[in-house]
């Protein structure tokens, strides 16, 4: 193993980081959406610590993959990735652009501490619970009685 | 609320790039047209869905298990979402709906009509009618004029574009597996290839009213034929045949040609007499009779 990383700074890796989108929403980065909680740089590695949005999210081996090949290609020289499965993350890391962009582009509102938010198309108070989940596990669907629209909602 | 004096004047209205909303007094033609296609789209990701419940059980390994779970509620969500949209235009009611599609009145795609035979013919499906009914909802994503459906379409075309991925890898490890493998899925493409290349159905009417109203960005044949121009050499490449004796390349435009598509099969799965509709309908019937005790438990009727 040659000491290739001598030159990475942890802040290096996360604009590598920035630069790995999530795989079905690509316009979002895995930084914005909170899911990085660790990176550490040693001589002889770099090691990644990910948060998924709930631990069976079934992107983790595509997330992982996509963060491996950025690192390498970036020119890390060994580069170590870890789950954290504590079911620790919390809307509140997604970064204030994730939240305008889901919101904007993705009709996906964040839960204001456990309440449903107001719509993110209309701005109205007017959301109202359908189902706890839908597509996906980790987002409820929600309808809006005023512009009548479903939104899903994340946390 | 926005009014249009007449169908004209709601033309113009979309051909300024103009969006339609829920509570917009549009005309009803218009409203037919979008609600019988978002409709269509829900049944169809609802009896797609069901077909990849039931290889969760067969899928070999843990991972390809947590695939197919993974799949079967992303296109389960999806129906429930587009059902949704589809009942607040208030053409008919959710019931109403799933009553017609399992009474075997409405239409799904057409690739929802035949059998999967093997584990390669899922990956077939993963691999193809995936790509091809990606290639057709971004399509319709790119204009679609009815905003509450467009808004669905956005992460719709999202999570199907991470299943294409999916499909990728699972046909690249049977293309560099044994003989038996290849053999499975080579079996499977002369199955699966016709039926996805007629996902994207007949060529669109010169007055489609589809495309008229920008429900449709794109005419079918176009759609088609840019899928056979992907498709083909990717599947030359992992050394598979196509099943097509008249496929050729054209000398001068390097394009490749098809021979004359049979529609006969299309058309039989439009009227719910394809090689797999009655089993595959009376699978959703016993379906939705087993998880009523789940659905009164929730307080939803469908």
């Amino acid at each position: 193993m040659t000491a290739a990383n001598i030159h990475f700074r942890v802040t290096d890796v996360r604009e590598v980081l920035s630069e790995v989108m999530d795989p079905e929403y690509g316009t979002l980065s895995i930084i914005d959406l909170g899911i990085v909680s660790d990176v550490v740089v040693e001589v002889d590695a770099v090691g990644v610590t990910l948060l998924p949005t709930m631990a069976g999210c079934p992107a983790r081996e595509v997330i992982e993959l996509d963060v491996r090949s950025a690192l390498l290609s970036a020119g890390a020289s060994n580069v170590s990735v870890k789950w954290c499965l504590d079911g620790s993350w919390e809307p509140h890391r997604l970064s204030a652009k994730a939240v305008e962009q889901l919101g904007k582009e993705f009709s996906i509102a964040i839960r204001n501490n456990g309440a449903l938010p107001s719509c993110p198309i209309c701005d109205a108070t007017s959301l109202r619970e359908v189902s706890p989940v839908g597509p996906t596990r980790c987002r409820s669907v929600a309808w809006c009685d005023e512009c009548r629209n479903v939104v899903e909602v994340v946390g | 609320m926005r009014t249009w004096t007449d169908l004209d004047d709601f033309q113009d209205f979309l051909d300024a790039g103009g969006m339609v909303e829920a509570d917009d007094d549009m005309p009803e033609e218009y409203r037919s047209e979008v609600f019988r296609f978002i409709e269509f789209h829900a049944n169809s990701e609802l009896m797609g869905g069901l077909t990849e419940r039931d290889w969760i059980p067969h899928a070999p390994g843990l991972r390809l298990k947590q695939i197919f779970l993974a799949k079967t509620q992303d296109e389960i969500g999806h129906a429930h979402l587009l059902y949704m949209v589809a009942a607040d235009m208030a053409v008919k009611t959710r019931d109403e709906m799933i009553d017609d599609l399992l009474a075997g009145k409405s239409r799904f795609h057409n690739v929802f009509h035949y059998r999967a035979e093997t584990w390669a013919d899922q990956i077939a499906i993963a691999f193809l009618v995936d790509a091809a009914a990606f290639a057709s909802q971004r399509a319709v994503f790119a204009k679609c004029t009815y905003g509450p459906y467009k808004r669905i379409l956005r992460r719709i075309v999202g999570e199907e574009g991470f299943h294409m991925r999916h499909g990728e890898e699972m046909l690249l490890k049977m293309a560099s597996g044994s003989q038996v493998q290849r053999d499975l899925f080579q079996a499977a493409l002369e199955r699966w290839w016709w039926p996805a290349v007629q996902l994207f159905g007949p060529d669109s009417p010169p007055d489609d009213p589809l495309l008229k109203w920008y429900v449709k960005s794109e005419r079918n044949e176009v759609l088609r034929h840019a899928y056979v121009q992907k498709y083909v050499p990717l599947l030359h490449g992992y050394g598979f045949t196509v099943p097509d004796d008249g496929l050729h390349q054209d000398a001068e435009s390097g394009e490749w040609i098809m021979s004359k598509i049979d529609w006969a099969p299309l058309k039989a799965t439009l009227s719910n007499s394809g090689p797999d509709s009655e089993r595959r309908l009376a699978n959703a019937v016993r379906n939705h009779a087993e998880s009523a005790w789940f659905r009164e438990s929730i307080g939803v009727s469908a």
